[in-house]
């Protein structure tokens, strides 16, 4: 109920939360549905209905090999959020341990980590992701690993900044007299009160991750096929761009939706816990 | 004085560490330059010599001094996919990447700067209403997605400019313009949005400042409050920023210069990776690396004309 509530402000409705929630339940509904059912099979080809316009029978058309677009993008966006998901998961786990341990313990250890991390940040995520495929080679599973890591520092500074403030606050040092252990202290108690910041980090994390796979599956150097991507789909229906350019607007609208959804959520989602 | 001092030596330290990082990834790919030469068929003793005589069996940091050595003279071997001298390649393709980045920094500026004045002053809930929802509309695109929209707009329906023609700008300027104003449109507009938000963000700080108040005490108006006093120092984080965009403009032209068919540096870096062409790679990484290293270096010193009491190093 007091959530609710929060969806009204000085007796105005958060119109842009509500139009964010909504494009993102839709797109995470619709890449839901992809993990279980798509219309057709998203890889069989049919060359008598090549790039065909949209339809009853395919919903957003044919591409360039007669395959359902709608299919695609059900399961092309459903790898895109997995891989958004799971860079996210490593940047949060792998930044709250670097900014908390820094941030609580201070001294030589978070003066190198983050002299470390001011240069990492420096340099676009794209370019170093690049690297890295550049080195290891390119797959969906090397493209998660480099993102991942890639989006450590982001984290690592929010929560360390948290960290900082909260570690002079009289509670800790209560729980610190009251003989909790540090890494009790670190995670159980401080943790929390970090959530708000970490919340938009997680959000902002979510939608340039999603961004910078699209980025590099276009550039070929993500996902592979026959696995469907959005930022796949996208460089394959270009050359097609005059004759069937529901096959490029199809995945570029699904991406745009779920992260215009996040990014609308996430300015007033953060003021929420401020 | 001595901070320009102090500031220049932690630049040099900087690039000197940026190189060496270069040269140390490429040193641990899996990857023997000799034997990517000779091919699989060759015997070891072939492979030593050649090792031999390209200085692989060199120690590190002979090889690192050498590296730095060739890397300042611009010698930065040959490309294996093109047989062509990486510096010679290098060159032939920079104009079109400098040419788009310069392009839509100065979009991103001439937009933003007046849009995220203009917004601020109309202080509010920056989370509200139809310009928050603009701006993050604008970054949600995905830069390539814009290029190819506006490829199929203006150069497919339209047609104001022909899709994959490039004008290079020595020959007739204005169609240079002309035909990058889409690619260039393509990098700026998410960066418009991010720009217009972080500036507004930095206005709408400075006037809750008491400095603000006591101006306004006084008998200042509200348009010389923020023209004579707020904007300087609003200014300051938004140099920064600004550095950090044009450091992500070169890396977005790489998936641009894809889309809109540009033969630039960043579409050599991705056909490159897909070669393994790793000279080409380590160049340009290393050329890029320096350039986001001087960006940071300038807007520093920008921000220190801005700022003065700023002194840390």
């Amino acid at each position: 109920m007091e959530h609710l509530r929060w969806l009204r402000k000085d007796g105005k409705w958060r119109i842009n939360f509500m139009i964010g929630a909504g494009l993102f339940l839709l797109a995470a509904l619709l890449s839901v549905i992809g993990c279980f059912y798509t219309p057709y099979d998203p890889n069989e080809m049919n060359s008598a209905m090549k790039n065909a316009a949209p339809s009853f029978q395919h919903l957003f058309g044919t591409d360039s090999f007669g395959r359902d677009v709608f299919s695609r993008v059900l399961k092309g966006s459903r790898t895109t959020f997995l891989v958004g998901l799971a860079v996210v998961s490593i940047g949060a786990v792998g930044g709250t341990l670097v900014g908390a341990f820094t941030g609580y313990f201070g001294g030589k250890l978070d003066l190198i980590l983050m002299r470390v991390n001011d240069a990492l940040a420096a340099i676009p995520s794209i370019l170093l992701a690049l690297v890295f495929v550049g080195a290891f080679g390119s797959g969906t599973l090397q493209l998660v690993l480099a993102l991942g890591l890639l989006f450590i520092p982001s984290f690592a500074r929010v929560v360390r900044s948290g960290f900082l403030v909260q570690k002079e606050y009289d509670y800790v040092k209560n729980a610190r007299l009251m003989g909790a252990g540090q890494l009790r202290i670190m995670f159980v108690h401080i943790l929390p009160n970090t959530k708000g910041s970490l919340l938009s980090a997680l959000a902002i994390g979510f939608n340039n991750a999603v961004l910078s796979e699209a980025a590099m599956s276009y550039l070929s150097l993500g996902v592979q096929p026959p696995e469907p991507s959005l930022g796949r789909m996208l460089s394959e229906a270009q050359p097609y761009l005059i004759r069937a350019p529901w096959s490029a607007i199809a995945p570029g609208m699904m991406i745009l939706v779920c992260v215009l959804g996040v990014g609308l959520m996430s300015i007033e989602g953060g003021e929420k816990h401020d | 004085m001595r901070y320009w001092v102090k500031k220049t030596a932690a630049l040099l330290v900087t690039l000197l560490v940026a190189a060496f990082l270069t040269f140390l990834a490429f040193e641990v790919i899996p990857s023997d330059a000799a034997m990517t030469k000779l091919g699989l068929d060759a015997t070891e003793e072939e492979i030593q010599a050649l090792r031999e005589q390209l200085g692989l069996n060199r120690p590190l940091p002979l090889r690192y001094l050498s590296f730095l050595a060739d890397a300042v003279r611009g010698d930065f071997g040959n490309s294996t996919q093109y047989g062509r001298s990486v510096g010679e390649l290098l060159g032939g393709r920079m104009p079109v990447t400098l040419g788009l980045a310069f392009y839509s920094f100065f979009l991103i500026v001439a937009v933003s700067l007046p849009l995220g004045i203009l917004s601020a002053r109309k202080h509010g809930s920056h989370g509200n209403g139809g310009f928050a929802l603009l701006t993050q509309l604008m970054m949600a695109v995905p830069p390539f997605f814009l290029g190819m929209i506006l490829t199929l707009v203006f150069g497919i329906i339209f047609k104001v400019f022909t899709p994959g023609a490039y004008v290079p700008a020595g020959e007739d300027f204005f169609g240079f313009l002309g035909f990058m104003l889409f690619p260039a449109l393509s990098v700026a507009i998410p960066k418009i949005g991010m720009t217009v938000r972080f500036l507004q963000n930095s206005l709408n700080e400075q006037l809750t400042a008491d400095y603000v108040r006591t101006a306004k005490s006084k008998g200042c108006n509200r348009r010389r409050v923020l023209w004579g006093h707020v904007l300087r120092n609003a200014l300051v984080p938004v140099v920064t920023f600004l550095s950090m965009v044009m450091a992500e403009i070169l890396a977005g032209s790489i998936v641009i210069e894809q889309v809109f068919n540009l033969s630039g540096v960043g579409r050599l870096l991705a056909v490159s990776i897909s070669h393994r062409d790793y000279p080409v790679v380590r160049a340009i990484i290393l050329y890029a690396t320096t350039v986001v290293i001087l960006l940071n270096y300038l807007s520093d010193i920008a921000c220190r004309m801005l700022d003065p009491r700023i002194r840390q190093i």
